[in-house]
């Protein structure tokens, strides 16, 4: 029971599901790929996290009272 | 001419007959009763064009009703009626009038047939919206609200110049597609572009709306946006810049909205990136984009009037709206009911299954695809990643949940929560995204184009639930690193804050150089009057630096004997002649 408490599991779980995942119509290349929705959203949201933090640290975050 | 009255001067009357009513109670069904009469109205009223009034030679068309004009001015009557549930508690009946004037101005501009009509209630609602800023009554709010509405002083004047070049060049003023090409056109698009808060237009959008009322801000986020995406969707169809600014907007409001500490401006951010979705949609300009930026609005006003709700709820009982200050209160254990509608809310926006951001936004995605546009396509989609991660995990886990509070915070916070006429609002405006979401046919009857959409096909229902699921999986481990940090965020409003200051200093400097160069000159100058005044004796003491004050030249005094004349001739006299002699 403990490993359904623990979200790498599920997770692992969930992957393994998702190589089975139906076609649907096709536009692009990547959606014959049965994981692409999963990559890209594990590594988009990795991306995006550290990109918004490395941008806010370089270049646009100051302190509150900047404006006063 | 039509039975019906025009919904937006429903609102008007609304608004100036709402201060002579002296009862709380009157007062409270009064403004409940505003809608409901505008959405009679509205039901009442058919296809076509009425309230057409001629005026010196002008004809003004108030009422062109469609399917698209219905459909925007449902969804506006709509949230009007929720906000007024939300804002019954209010007392402020300044902030009551500005609020029915600004939804009835966005009504005037949703069903405006004619160029002149829209600029008009396009002015009406920037003034009143500026009102709902300025009734926070805080030093905050009231600049916020002078620099939100300079800018869109600005955004008009350059729309009314649009209208009278497309006016002068094509002689019709009816408001319908445009021609896009010449100046006319492009100025009326840039004045639509800033009330669309399109980047690098859009900052006046986060630096006002946390600023307004509780209650003000949810009016606020449904109108100003919202309205300009009508009037593309009416006027600009498939013009293909817009697909690039649209779409480089959704992820430009993402990744604002990550870094963000303040709960009000991280959704603020997120009204940026949703309306990007809706500006690709008219970019792209198929009839299943087109859908989709329509349905897209429908939706997107319900769902963040709701997220704009839970966050206001939060700010109304503990008066803090900064995650560094509300983290670790454990607020969930006191607001579970408003937590509960606010996450109905953040799955809305992220577009889960079974909510209404599900059954419109894929629409603007599927149709970039069908275009086969790749980039577009994937930063729609990493823009659905970023919404997801910002609205429904890291602000709710920073807001409600955490374990200590952390340095910034307030040792205590009030919690309980929020008055029930603001937790009856969130609930029904949580039951319109549920009912939308699972019965979308209410919303697509009223599409402007036919739907041959359907949202609940298997492979698109699996896949939103595997990126949604893997985005919570990658914040789970990373959560630690997306700590809010008590800082601020500079945008393009740096440019009129900062830059025009740093302008303005740079003007006074160089006026001071202007001013000290002029006085050395003078100074010079007045040196050499001095000077002149005796020739020789300035001479002697410049050169050879004897002693003594200038004296006025006197004739008798300082005048040398001729001999010293006759001499300098003697020696010009003979070197001539050496010259002359020698060269001739």
């Amino acid at each position: 029971m403990q490993v359904l408490k623990d979200p790498k599991y599920i997770a692992a779980f969930i992957f393994i599901l998702s190589f089975f995942t139906p076609t649907g119509e096709i536009h692009f290349f990547w959606e014959r790929l049965p994981v692409f929705e999963v990559l890209f959203g594990f590594f988009g949201c990795i991306v995006l996290i550290f990109f918004s933090k490395w941008f806010g640290k370089l270049l646009v975050q100051r302190d509150e009272n900047y404006y006063e | 001419m039509s039975s019906a009255i025009h919904p937006g001067l429903i609102f008007f009357v609304g608004a100036l007959v709402l201060p002579l009513l002296r009862q709380r109670s009157l007062k409270q069904v009064f403004l409940l009763c505003v809608p409901v009469a505008a959405f009679v109205s509205l039901y009442a009223v058919g296809a076509g064009e009425h309230w057409v009034y001629d005026f010196i030679g002008y004809k003004f068309v108030f009422g062109r009703v469609d399917k698209l004009s219905l459909c925007f001015g449902y969804v506006f009557v709509l949230v009007t009626f929720l906000g007024m549930i939300y804002a019954l508690h209010v007392r402020d009946t300044l902030q009551h009038v500005a609020t029915l004037f600004h939804a009835g101005a966005a009504l005037g501009v949703t069903f405006a047939g004619d160029l002149l009509s829209l600029f008009l209630f396009w002015e009406i609602m920037a003034l009143s919206s500026a009102f709902v800023i300025w009734c926070q009554r805080s030093d905050a709010s009231l600049k916020a609200g002078f620099r939100y509405l300079i800018v869109h002083l600005f955004g008009g004047a350059a729309l009314l110049a649009g209208i009278i070049m497309y006016a002068g060049e094509t002689g019709t003023t009816v408001f319908t597609r445009m021609e896009f090409g010449g100046l006319g056109s492009y100025l009326m698009l840039f004045g639509i572009l800033i009330n669309a808060a399109v980047p690098p237009f859009h900052p006046w959008l986060p630096d006002a709306y946390p600023e307004a009322t509780v209650t003000g801000a949810v009016f606020l986020t449904a109108f100003t946006t919202k309205s300009a995406i009508y009037v593309l969707l009416r006027a600009f169809p498939g013009v293909e810049i817009l697909v690039y600014m649209g779409a480089i907007m959704t992820v430009y409001g993402v990744v604002y909205a990550i870094i963000e500490n303040d709960i009000r401006r991280l959704l603020a951010y997120h009204i940026v990136s949703q309306v990007g979705y809706m500006v690709c949609g008219v970019g792209l300009g198929t009839e299943l984009s087109m859908n989709g930026s329509a349905a897209h609005a429908f939706c997107h006003i319900l769902y963040k009037a709701l997220l704009f709700m839970g966050a206001g709820a939060v700010l109304e009982v503990t008066g803090r709206r900064k995650m560094t200050e509300l983290y670790g209160h454990q607020l969930y254990k006191y607001m579970p009911i408003c937590l509960t509608f606010y996450l109905i809310g953040g799955f809305a926006i992220s577009g889960a299954p079974l909510l209404n951001g599900f059954t419109s936004k894929p629409m603007i995605a599927i149709a970039a695809g069908e275009l086969h546009r790749p980039v577009i396509y994937l930063l729609l989609h990493l823009a659905s990643i970023g919404t997801f991660l910002s609205t429904t995990l890291k602000l709710p886990y920073g807001t409600w949940f955490g374990a200590k509070p952390g340095e910034n915070a307030p040792a205590t916070l009030k919690k309980a929560e929020p008055p029930l006429n603001m937790l009856i609002a969130m609930g029904m405006t949580a039951f319109a995204c549920f009912l939308t979401g699972i019965y979308p046919k209410v919303l697509y009857d009223i599409l402007p184009y036919p739907v041959k959409y359907n949202p609940f096909a298997t492979y698109t229902v699996l896949i939103t639930l595997q990126l949604l699921i893997f985005t919570a999986l990658a914040f789970y481990f990373l959560r630690s690193r997306l700590g809010s940090q008590p800082k601020i965020s500079l945008d393009t409003d740096w440019f009129y804050r900062k830059g025009a200051a740093l302008f303005l200093d740079a003007c006074t400097g160089v006026a001071g150089a202007r001013l000290v160069l002029q006085e050395s000159v003078t100074r010079l100058v007045r040196w050499t009057t001095h000077q002149a005044q005796n020739p020789i004796q300035a001479a002697n003491r410049i050169i050879l630096g004897k002693e003594g004050g200038i004296v006025p030249y006197d004739a008798n005094r300082h005048r040398h004997a001729i001999g010293l004349g006759v001499m300098y001739f003697l020696i010009l006299f003979s070197l001539f002649s050496i010259v002359f002699l020698a060269y001739r």
